[in-house]
């Protein structure tokens, strides 16, 4: 799948700044194609949104400030274990196929940059604290005045009004507040909470549905939108089910390590090798015939007391141990192989690195390899999606800091180079 | 009038033919304004049989978890193993925009509605199937759980703490990932049909959307050439050599808090001044708090016996305030703490109360409505007015997008 980028640098003969216009992959337009996107945003979740629409042919371009740097481009990894702005590769994730610009935002002169941005875009994201844009007076109000046909999505921890607006969080702050850290440990010990920045994870998805859904209305009659979120909001719809079961039942969802409520077993078992574990789920009895076949009907499974969901509740943790001491004498994916040809719902607990292994994902053509800046050639996740007849894929890595400033004024928002040099000299570009 | 369009999508055409896998699509459809048409077999769908359940004043039981991923769908009932069934799906499909569905191509094309059949139907179509794996590829056959793909996605193997297995979030989290992920992909394909005046198939892998919840994880194995490593409370990311605590215990439960460690940056730095400032206040003075500018130009090379020296001090002071005092500390100040909410705690939390979150939901057999989480985004021109029902099994049957209809 890496061979559309490769393309894209032979058709044109040099890497290029600006997407080329003739990118066609699938024949059609890209979905994106000509979409223009005004990108103030900043550290993972909403540069995300812009990463999508950037793979799907939109030309995104993101504004930064050397004087306020993206807290991302100072969190690891890095290349050679060097902490440098422009080889972050948690960064370079987030902002593959994006231009790269800087602005002083404190500058009133780059205010103006950003004003004829804000013009020349159809799109304008920011997730600033609330009312940051306000005071910069490129607020909703600004941009509507400015470009009426701009779609403005603001996005938040906690959202742009109410008692703890104020409030400043990244997303595991955020997963603590939707309840995700007391769904996500061992019973008996501290909650341990899901990895990494997880509402970062959640709140793309929607706001790249909501900020669609408003492209799609626009079409009607040519007249943007604003359009504000709440990180933990978007969170919420996850525990939807958590959430109605507590008011209908009383139950209070706790941590439960790998258990089911309602099932069993259900949970993490040992393999052979170095930390390696499977995940298996019995979700029915039938599922569990199924298992006892994949096992060789050993003499434990038999009793009929486990035929049933109830029974193997109530002996959870003898089938547990039963089962791992069999799981235990298999290597992860020949047990996988075997499980799936039983029909037994399973999966490998792969570590990070094995992603790069795995079959399917290189089937999907999910790891890209691209070059960007500092940070070189390094594989980048494509989207979780496919479009058959308009395929997106990130098309360039990662810009280092303010690399298109001078590309994005002059070939975009029609600057002379004396004028960018001037710009330059009142301190605007920093 | 645009005040009365229930959301940007008003007038969008959207068949669910998703199980409990992918039900989330539609939700999010729905709550975007558009009509969501939920197809089932006779008597109702299988997911409707699943747990947890709550049994209604009329002595029926039904599903919590249904309940929860299908709120604004209408509910028709097709036979779609009789060729009669398959006849009245296709006759919505040529009325349909999106068409969502978790069996992938080749079940689908095995069931008699292949691509090419919906195709045929309506050339404007988009068709999203998601499913565990994709539709193609050595593992799409591979039956799953949410747990099984947690796993394969390995957010699992980065979960938990170091002397336990791997650990799940205990909740439909992947099968919420790959609805959501599908609800965006369908909209993105509908806005190039808008344009190209042709449909396409949309094809959404659960595994990729797990992967996508790692965020740098795969860049730390390409760059640094290692896994990162599950910590329980503590955490060992971003490459670093350090381990950090994420997971803090007050006076009365949990919170978030990353003092120092986060890899620096004017917010962190902030935050951990006001705590500190607060610590002095309350006379938890130590020069460990300040020996070092640990969120600026020491932010990445801090050493590990200074951090745990400083974290024993921060959590002696943690654990002598209540979640209330910090978090309402945390709001004022700016600090980067955040308490571990209980559903309890979050149905009665303020901010969201007053931000109007909350949602009545009126559910068969229960006298009084209970409240959901909505709406996830606030539009100006076209604000979402979020259902607050779910239907039963045919609820609709034979009063769905009349060809009459503009």
């Amino acid at each position: 799948m890496t061979a559309t980028h490769d393309e894209v640098e032979t058709e044109t003969g040099a890497a290029t700044a600006v997407r080329p216009e003739a990118w066609h992959p699938g024949g059609r337009r890209p979905v994106f194609a000509g979409l223009k996107v005004a990108d103030f945003s900043w550290a993972a979740a909403a540069p995300i949104v812009t990463r999508f629409l950037s793979d799907y042919g939109a030309t995104v371009v993101r504004v930064e400030s050397r004087a306020h740097m993206d807290s991302v481009r100072f969190g690891g990894p890095f290349l050679d274990g060097v902490p440098d702005v422009n080889t972050s590769g948690f960064f370079a994730e987030f902002n593959a196929g994006k231009l790269g610009i800087t602005l002083d935002m404190g500058n009133e002169t780059a205010r103006d940059v950003a004003r004829r941005l804000i013009g020349w875009a159809d799109v304008v994201t920011e997730s600033f604290s609330p009312g940051v844009m306000d005071r910069w007076g490129l607020g909703w109000e600004d941009v509507h005045a400015l470009n009426p046909s701009a779609v403005m999505v603001s996005s938040s921890m906690r959202g742009a009004h109410g008692p703890q607006s104020d409030y400043r969080g990244y997303g595991g702050q955020g997963a603590a507040l939707a309840g995700m850290h007391l769904l996500t440990g061992w019973p008996d010990r501290n909650p341990a909470g899901p990895k990494g920045a997880y509402t970062d994870s959640i709140a793309p998805r929607y706001g790249l549905a909501a900020l669609t859904a408003a492209l799609i209305r626009r079409r009607r009659d040519g007249v943007g939108q604003y359009i504000e979120m709440s990180q933990v909001e978007c969170a919420l719809q996850f525990v939807t089910t958590e959430l109605l079961d507590h008011q209908l039942t009383g139950a209070v969802a706790g941590p439960m390590g790998n258990a089911s409520a309602h099932h069993a077993p259900h949970g993490m078992y040992p393999c052979l090798g170095d930390d390696r574990w499977i995940a298996l789920a019995v979700e029915s009895d039938e599922e569990w015939r199924r298992l006892r076949v994949a096992m060789g009907e050993p003499g434990w499974a038999a009793d009929p007391d486990l035929a049933t969901a109830t029974g193997r509740l109530r002996r959870r943790d003898e089938v547990d141990r039963e089962l791992s001491g069999w799981t235990a004498t298999w290597e992860p994916y020949p047990l996988l192989t075997h499980l799936q040809r039983a029909g037994v719902r399973s999966g490998v607990a792969q570590k990070p690195s094995d992603l790069f292994d795995d079959p399917q994902l290189a089937h999907r053509g999910h790891f890209v390899d691209l070059d960007g800046g500092a940070l070189g050639r390094v594989g980048y996740n494509a989207s979780s999606f496919r479009l058959s007849a308009t395929p997106g894929l990130p098309w360039r890595g990662t810009p280092d800091l303010g690399e298109h400033t001078t590309t994005v004024l002059t070939e975009l928002l029609g600057y002379s180079a004396a004028e960018v040099e001037e710009l330059a000299r009142a301190g605007a570009l920093h | 009038m645009p005040d009365q369009e229930p959301g940007p999508l008003a007038g969008l055409r959207v068949l669910d033919l998703a199980d409990e896998t992918g039900a989330h699509a539609g939700r999010v459809l729905a709550e975007l304004g558009a009509d969501v048409v939920k197809v089932e077999p006779p008597g109702g769908e299988p997911a409707r049989l699943r747990p947890p359940w709550y049994t209604g004043t009329d002595g029926v039981r039904r599903s919590i978890a249904w309940a929860a991923q299908n709120i604004g769908k209408r509910s028709i009932c097709l036979p779609l193993d009789r060729p009669d069934g398959r006849e009245r799906l296709l006759a919505l499909v040529a009325e349909a925009d999106i068409l969502v569905e978790t069996d992938g191509l080749g079940r689908m094309a095995a069931r008699g509605l292949g691509h090419d059949v919906l195709r045929a139907a309506n050339p404007r179509l988009v068709h999203t199937s998601i499913t565990p794996y994709g539709s193609d590829g050595p593992y799409c056959d591979y039956t799953a759980a949410d747990i099984t793909l947690q796993a394969m996605g390995a957010h699992a193997y980065v979960t938990g703490d170091p002397d336990r297995p791997p650990l799940s979030i205990a909740a439909q989290v992947a099968y919420a990932h790959g609805g959501a992920e599908g609800a965006a992909a369908s909209l993105v394909a509908h806005y190039e049909s808008l344009a190209s005046g042709s449909g396409q198939h949309v094809d959404v892998s659960i595994e990729q959307c797990v992967v996508w919840t790692l965020l740098n994880s795969t860049m730390t194995w390409q760059l640094a050439g290692r896994d990162d490593q599950r910590g329980g409370a503590y955490r060992k990311e971003r490459g670093l050599d350090l381990v950090t605590r994420f997971v803090w215990e007050c006076a009365d439960g949990y919170v978030h808090f990353v003092p120092v460690g986060g890899g620096g940056g004017h917010a962190r730095a902030r935050s951990y001044d006001a705590m500190v400032r607060w610590m002095v206040e309350s006379h938890f003075d130590d020069p460990i708090l300040t020996r070092y500018d640990w969120n600026g130009e020491d932010a990445n090379r801090l050493r590990q016996e200074d951090y745990d020296v400083l974290a024993a001090h921060i959590d002696e002071f943690l654990r002598s305030k209540t979640i209330l005092e910090l978090y309402d500390f945390a709001v004022r100040n700016r600090v980067l703490l955040a308490p571990a909410m209980s559903v309890q705690e979050i149905l009665i939390d303020e901010h969201l109360r007053v931000r109007d979150v909350w949602r009545e939901l009126r559910l068969p057999g229960v006298a009084d409505p209970v409240r959901h989480p909505a709406p996830f985004a606030r539009f100006t021109v076209t604000p979402l007015a979020p259902a607050g029902w779910v239907a039963e099994p045919g609820e609709h049957d034979g009063a769905v997008w009349e060809r009459s209809s503009p």
